[in-house]
Order: C-alpha cells, then sequence, then structure tokens
C-alpha cells in the first residue's frame, strides 16, 4: 500500500498556523484532519476536507513529550469519525518546511490514537503523521488492521507539492540524459523554472483527456517538457479530416487508422524514450482508475456534458482540472470569429458551473440536438489555448513565476489575436463555490432510505 | 430535498434504495430495477436523477446498455461516469412535476414494446 495525503494548501496553511501557536505548556500542537478516502488497494488517497483545532485544555501536562492530549480530543475525533463517517489523521509538525521525520514517541503514540478512531469508524482508512508544508511521515492503519507507511503528501492548490514517485529511478535516468546530451542538459533552457523544477517535472503524473487538435498539442508540449508519467485519453482512430490539426499525425496515420492515443505516444516516445505511458485507446471514463493517480489533469473535449462529467470527476479526487476549448463562430454577413477559452478548475475554488461556462441551456443542447455538423476547427488556436493551458500547469507545478495565482479563466478572441482575463472569473473573485461542497469527495457515500 | 412520502411510495416497488450526492445533485441508485419484457439484461441497478439534467426533467440511467424492444433507442449517456460508476441511459423525457415512481413508472416506457 502506498497511500498520498492529498491536502488544499488553504486548509493545509490553515492547519500549519494552528500547530504553530504557542501553548500554556505543551512544546508542540496537534490536530487532526478528517477526510474522504478513494480507495485503492495500492495507491488510495486519503482526501483531507477539513481541520479541527485542539482546544488547550484538552493538552495533558506532561513534560516528557512535545505534547498530549487527552480523552476529550480522541473522543472528539472518534465522534467524528463515526458520526460523519470520516477519516482521521492525527498530526503535529516538527518544522514548517522540508521533508518531516518522526521521533520513537510518535512512532509509540500515533498507533493508539488511530486504533481508537477505527475503534469509531472501522469501514475508513486513519491515519497519524508529521507534517510540513511539504511533505509527511506517519503511519496509516489499513482496513485489515495493519500499519503501512504515509509518506506520500500532495499539496493541491497553486502551487502544488506532488508526491515522489519512482524518484530513485527518475534521477538515474536525468543524469543518463545530462551525459547524452551535446554542450550540456537538454533542459538547461528551462532551468529558469526552478532548481527542482525538472524533477518535478519528471515526477508529475498528467493525464490528457481528449486526443484531437487540443489534446496532440498538449501532449507535444508535455514532451519536450521533460514530462514521464502520462495517461492518455481518447477511444478514436484518426480521419483525414483531422490531419490539419492534429499534431503528430501523417498521412499514413489515416490509411491505418491509427489511434489517436498511439501518434501521441509515438511523439512522446521519441523525445522521452523512457516514458512512462497509458495509451490503450478508451475515453476517460474506462481509464478513471488511472486518471485518479493523476496530479493534473488536462480536458482537451468536445461537449459540456462531458465537461461536467470530467470536471465532477476531477473534484471527487481534488485533481486540478485544466480545460480548452474553442468554437467557431459564423455570423450571418459578417466575418467569423474564434472564441476559446483556457480554465483552471482548481479544487475548493469556482467551477465551471461558477464561470457559468456549463449551464443548463447548453448542457440541455449538447445532449439533445442530434445531427450536428462538424465543427469548424483549425490549428493555430488550439496551439494558443494548448500553450497557455500548458503555462497554467508549469506554474502550478513548479510554481516559479511566485504565489500570486493567474485568473481561472481565461478568454481567447482570434481575430483580435488577444488571450484576456475573463471578466467572469474575476466578477467571482473571492466566491465561495458551492457546487462541489469540500467534504462531497472521495469513493461515492450511499446512504440505505 | 426528496420528499419521504415520495420515497416511502417508491421503496413499495422497489425496496432497495440509497441516495448519494455529486455536483450539488442527489442521485437515487434503485437495485434490482426489473426492466419491462423483451428487455436484456432484465434487471438492471437504476440510477435516478430526480431533477433536471441535460434538458431533461429527469433521468434514469442504467447500469448496463441494455438490448430492449422499446422505442428509447437514442443512448445519448454512453458509459458517462456518475459517483464512480458508468452509466447508460436513453433519451426520454418525462412530464415535470412528477414524483418519483411517476418519473421511474415513466421512465420505463422507453423499453416497453
Amino acid at each position: 500500500m502506498n497511500p498520498i495525503a492529498k491536502i488544499p494548501r488553504p486548509l493545509l496553511l490553515a492547519a500549519l498556523a494552528d500547530l504553530e501557536r504557542s501553548h500554556p505548556f505543551a512544546g508542540e500542537r496537534l490536530g487532526f484532519f478528517s477526510f474522504r478516502q478513494s480507495f485503492d488497494a495500492t495507491e488510495p488517497l486519503l482526501l483531507c476536507f477539513d481541520y479541527h483545532s485542539i482546544p488547550d485544555d484538552q493538552y495533558i501536562e506532561d513534560y516528557s513529550v512535545g505534547g498530549r492530549i487527552g480523552g476529550a480530543a480522541i473522543q472528539a475525533a472518534m465522534g467524528r469519525a463515526y458520526i460523519s463517517g470520516a477519516g482521521q489523521l492525527w498530526v503535529h509538525m516538527h518544522g514548517r518546511t522540508g521533508i518531516p521525520g518522526v521521533s520513537p514517541t510518535d512512532r509509540e503514540s500515533g498507533p493508539k490514537v488511530v486504533q481508537s478512531c477505527a475503534n469509531a469508524q472501522p469501514k475508513m482508512l486513519h491515519a497519524w503523521a508529521v507534517i510540513s508544508e511539504h511533505g509527511i511521515c506517519g503511519e496509516i492503519r489499513s482496513l485489515d488492521g495493519q500499519f503501512h507507511p504515509l509518506l506520500r503528501l500532495a499539496v493541491v492548490g497553486w502551487p502544488m507539492v506532488i508526491p515522489a514517485r519512482r524518484e530513485t529511478e527518475y534521477r538515474a535516468f536525468h543524469s543518463k540524459m545530462k551525459d547524452r546530451g551535446q554542450g550540456g542538459d537538454r533542459y538547461d533552457r528551462q532551468s529558469f523554472l526552478g532548481a527542482d523544477a525538472q524533477d518535478i517535472i519528471e515526477n508529475a503524473r498528467v493525464g490528457i483527456v481528449g486526443l484531437g487538435g487540443g489534446g496532440s498539442q498538449l501532449s507535444q508540449q508535455l514532451a519536450h517538457l521533460g514530462f514521464q508519467d502520462v495517461v492518455l485519453c481518447d477511444p478514436q482512430q484518426i480521419a483525414d479530416t483531422n490531419l490539419n490539426r492534429l499534431v503528430g499525425a501523417n498521412a499514413s496515420d489515416v490509411r491505418d487508422k491509427t489511434f489517436k492515443t498511439h501518434i501521441a505516444a509515438r511523439l512522446h516516445r521519441g523525445l522521452q524514450p523512457k516514458v512512462k505511458i497509458d495509451d490503450r485507446p478508451l475515453g476517460w471514463e474506462a481509464k478513471a482508475a488511472r486518471l485518479r493517480r493523476c496530479d493534473v489533469v488536462f480536458g482537451a473535449i468536445d461537449g459540456f456534458a462531458a465537461r461536467r462529467d470530467l470536471e465532477a470527476f476531477c473534484r471527487t479526487h481534488l485533481i486540478p482540472l485544466i480545460d480548452i476549448g474553442m468554437k467557431v463562430l459564423r455570423p450571418e454577413n459578417e466575418a467569423p470569429e474564434i472564441r476559446g477559452q483556457v480554465i483552471l478548475s482548481m479544487p475548493g475554488e469556482i467551477c465551471m458551473h461558477c464561470l457559468q461556462f456549463l449551464t443548463a441551456a447548453n448542457l440541455a443542447e449538447d445532449v439533445q440536438v442530434y445531427d450536428k455538423d462538424p465543427q469548424p476547427q483549425v490549428v493555430w488556436p488550439n496551439g494558443i489555448l494548448a500553450s497557455s493551458a500548458i503555462g497554467y500547469a508549469i506554474g502550478l507545478l513548479t510554481g516559479w513565476s511566485g504565489s500570486s495565482v493567474p485568473p481561472y479563466r481565461v478568454d481567447y478572441r482570434g481575430s483580435q489575436m488577444t488571450v484576456s482575463p475573463s471578466h467572469m472569473a474575476a466578477a467571482l473573485k473571492g466566491h465561495t463555490c458551492t457546487h462541489f461542497p469540500a467534504g462531497q469527495c472521495g469513493d461515492p457515500r450511499y446512504q440505505k432510505l | 430535498m426528496l420528499a419521504a412520502e415520495q420515497i416511502a411510495a417508491l421503496k413499495t416497488l422497489y425496496p432497495a434504495i440509497s441516495a448519494a450526492e455529486e455536483g450539488q445533485v442527489t442521485f437515487l441508485r434503485i437495485e434490482n430495477l426489473v426492466l419491462p419484457d423483451g428487455a436484456s439484461p432484465q434487471t438492471v441497478t437504476g440510477l435516478l436523477c430526480p431533477v433536471l439534467r441535460d434538458g431533461y426533467q429527469s433521468r434514469l440511467f442504467l447500469s448496463a446498455k441494455v438490448a430492449h424492444l422499446g422505442k428509447g433507442t437514442n443512448w445519448n449517456a454512453d458509459g458517462v461516469l456518475i459517483l464512480g460508476e458508468r452509466w447508460w441511459a436513453v433519451s426520454w423525457q418525462t412530464k415535470a412535476r412528477q414524483t418519483l415512481i411517476e418519473m421511474v413508472l415513466d421512465h420505463l416506457q422507453a423499453f416497453r414494446k
């Protein structure tokens, strides 16, 4: 079992601020996260959605340890686990930054608190850990009562912290790439992204849903940047009418009816021979088990209903979704216009419904109107939108541009050659999304009626 | 909020019902939903969306794309992922302001010869 604790950045910062406060006598503060689980026997996700500070008077005066909590605090956690069905992650910190370690006292007391929570709610995973802004170190109790290491943290927000994966293997590969390059590291020119940016890029797992005009350009840029773990979702084979915009495709692919995922994978492998790539030609719904493990997902699909479903899936698993799309408008007696958009749907922040990009009217039209004419499409707006989406992703993953969050939506206007912040996104600044409440994540929780 | 009396009425026909929420919508899961004669498989799990969705007053998703003899032949929800599972639904408009049991029975007409 290789679990990942996923914590939205605002929630983590609130927790760390609480844990940093001094206590009248205790040297360390402790707290609990409530989480929902997205269960999978090998890589369960602990999706944290709330933090619970422990009142001063629920600490016990014990100078032999950094901090000790009494029965009332543990009973409160047990109550939350029992009533709301939420898993409990018992935390404290040894320092705000760096990768934390644990003490012998932590190893002794952590499992006892976790076992109490499991007694109250045995159907959920529970865990204890030392956390920081950058890492986590602790243990998780699986449903069979065994304890396993909890060493991977994902911080969901701007910028992200992604969990370490196959670190040794990637470092070895990266050093080989350095040796092979002529005149230095292949990635020298993008080193301004940060000292650890290439490690982050090589460690990240990203998904692309839709490998048409937009998705193929996303895929190409991810390959150039050095991404090594990619999930590609598209069930379609290429057609002749795709060749005007599908990057990486050639005429023989049409003859051979090559799947779009295979074209993207071929291009990626040409640049990154060791890439771990899932290019099975299936829709994203059939690859949900793989997609749930991604750090970031790109949506490059047609239609509003498909976007709604993909956004709901990503919100459920606390995955940032970067959606791109374009449309050619052809008003009568006027020149055509190209409209496009890039939307960053960040869990906990405004969504595509909030932005009124998804409405009852356009969802109805999308599903109920049959025999739609093929929509006009052309290569360069796809390139502009895909490039912007990649810009969002690299900012999100590396934080190269600092901590200021870009607009959650930008709009492209072809006739003016402009990409501008969306007025709607600006108007919604500070708005709380009601479509995806914080606790509504993880595996579905059916309630018997 | 789902009215208790409507749920009670629905349970007279389908005793195993549960509810879960996704994207501000409460879906009702109906186990052992028996479709009209001629459907294959005839017993499936249903997922009722009792509010406006995709322009339909309500939608009944099925756990399988069944073969059947009815008029509902346009499977315009084809393996969509809702609440972590894949579902199929035919294009079938129901009347507004129906009770839960009326909705389900109306949707089943789509599969009746």
